[in-house]
């Protein structure tokens, strides 16, 4: 893709891949979704999580899962009202830029 | 390089940031290759990058948290794009994405300002350290006072126990004597009744020093030894909390 991620555009898709699975993700979940959408690098996804996590947007929680520990993501209430403003945002943002970029 | 030479190479190279955070970043990247499954391992590990690169990009964005204003100046960001290009577009929703555009900012610098109390915690964290450095450097002074006082105390108790039961024992001692001497017609050659008297007397002198002595060993055991363990505790609980704070 030839047009760049900001960190803002990225933390409100990542926000938003997280909200759609309500039990909570994983980190390589999350990074395979998100690389579903955008070009990311594996390793690029953890210093978002983990920024998140300390806005409390994102909460976590570990679970045993096939004889290890896996950690799961979910958005806090913050996280949610966070995700909304990123969306409204994008609807008029990308509205405009859909005016004039047709 | 496989799993473990790839997490060890990154464990050492993040050895310089807090224990908290390299745990973190160790275990997230653990259970990410591992979640990748054993068939893709090798593929992830290439992805990943090097782990001097990694470890690189886990240092930035801890080292951006301290820095305030670095994620309002960030150069790709939609609402900034979005209020630039409103220029030309005046109406309602603009005013609107601007309130909220500014709110998000204010959310920000609100989030930015808590951090200013950490800061200051960090710092009454490095007095607490120096306080306790010196309090072990100090140790040999205090400790042999603290070690003094309580040793005069029960020192003091026991003395004044021993005493006071010596001085009751006496007393007994002396009023029989006293009581046997009545009896006597002389006592060497003086009478009987003076001897006896007196040896009565002397034993109920005594017996009052004698009681006086146990309530003070009771007043000491009762009350001055559980003081003195207070403050000893109080005092040992406060360099401990201390010594707590300053490990989160």
């Amino acid at each position: 893709m030839v047009f760049n991620t900001g960190s803002t555009l990225l933390d409100a898709i990542v926000l938003a891949v997280v909200s759609n699975e309500t039990e909570g993700t994983y980190g390589y979940k999350i990074t395979q979704d998100v690389r579903d959408v955008i070009d990311l690098s594996e390793s690029t996804l953890y210093p978002v999580l983990r920024r998140l996590q300390k806005d409390e947007c994102l909460t976590t929680y570990d679970r045993e899962c096939s004889g290890r520990n896996r950690r799961y993501y979910q958005l806090t209430e913050k996280g949610h009202a966070q995700l909304q403003l990123y969306r409204s945002e994008w609807i008029t943002y990308s509205s405009k830029i859909s005016k004039v970029l047709h | 390089m496989n799993k473990n030479e790839y997490l060890d190479r990154l464990s050492k190279l993040l050895s310089d940031i807090s224990y908290e955070e390299h745990e973190e970043a160790l275990s997230y990247y653990r259970e990410y290759i591992e979640d990748a499954g054993i068939e893709n391992e090798q593929r992830v590990i290439e992805e990943l990058g090097t782990p001097e690169h990694l470890a690189q990009e886990i240092r930035e964005e801890l080292f951006k948290k301290g820095e305030p204003s670095k994620r309002q100046g960030e150069p790709i960001n939609a609402p900034e794009l979005s209020t630039n290009s409103n220029s030309e577009n005046t109406n309602n929703s603009y005013q609107e994405n601007n309130r909220q555009y500014n709110n998000y900012h204010n959310d920000n610098s609100n989030h930015n300002d808590n951090r200013n109390p950490k800061a200051q915690q960090e710092k009454d964290n490095s007095t607490a350290i120096l306080i306790i450095i010196a309090l072990v450097l100090t140790s040999p002074l205090w400790f042999s006072l603290a070690c003094t006082i309580i040793g005069t105390i029960i020192t003091c108790i026991v003395g004044f126990g021993a005493a006071g039961i010596v001085c009751i024992i006496t007393s007994i001692v002396l009023v029989i004597a006293g009581i046997s001497a009545l009896f006597s017609i002389t006592v060497f050659s003086v009478p009987g009744t003076l001897v006896g008297a007196a040896l009565i007397g002397a034993g109920l002198i005594v017996l009052s020093v004698g009681i006086l002595l146990i309530v003070l060993t009771v007043w000491l055991c009762g009350w001055a030894l559980p003081a003195l363990v207070r403050f000893i505790r109080q005092t040992i609980s406060r360099i401990s909390c201390k010594k707590k704070e300053a490990h989160v």
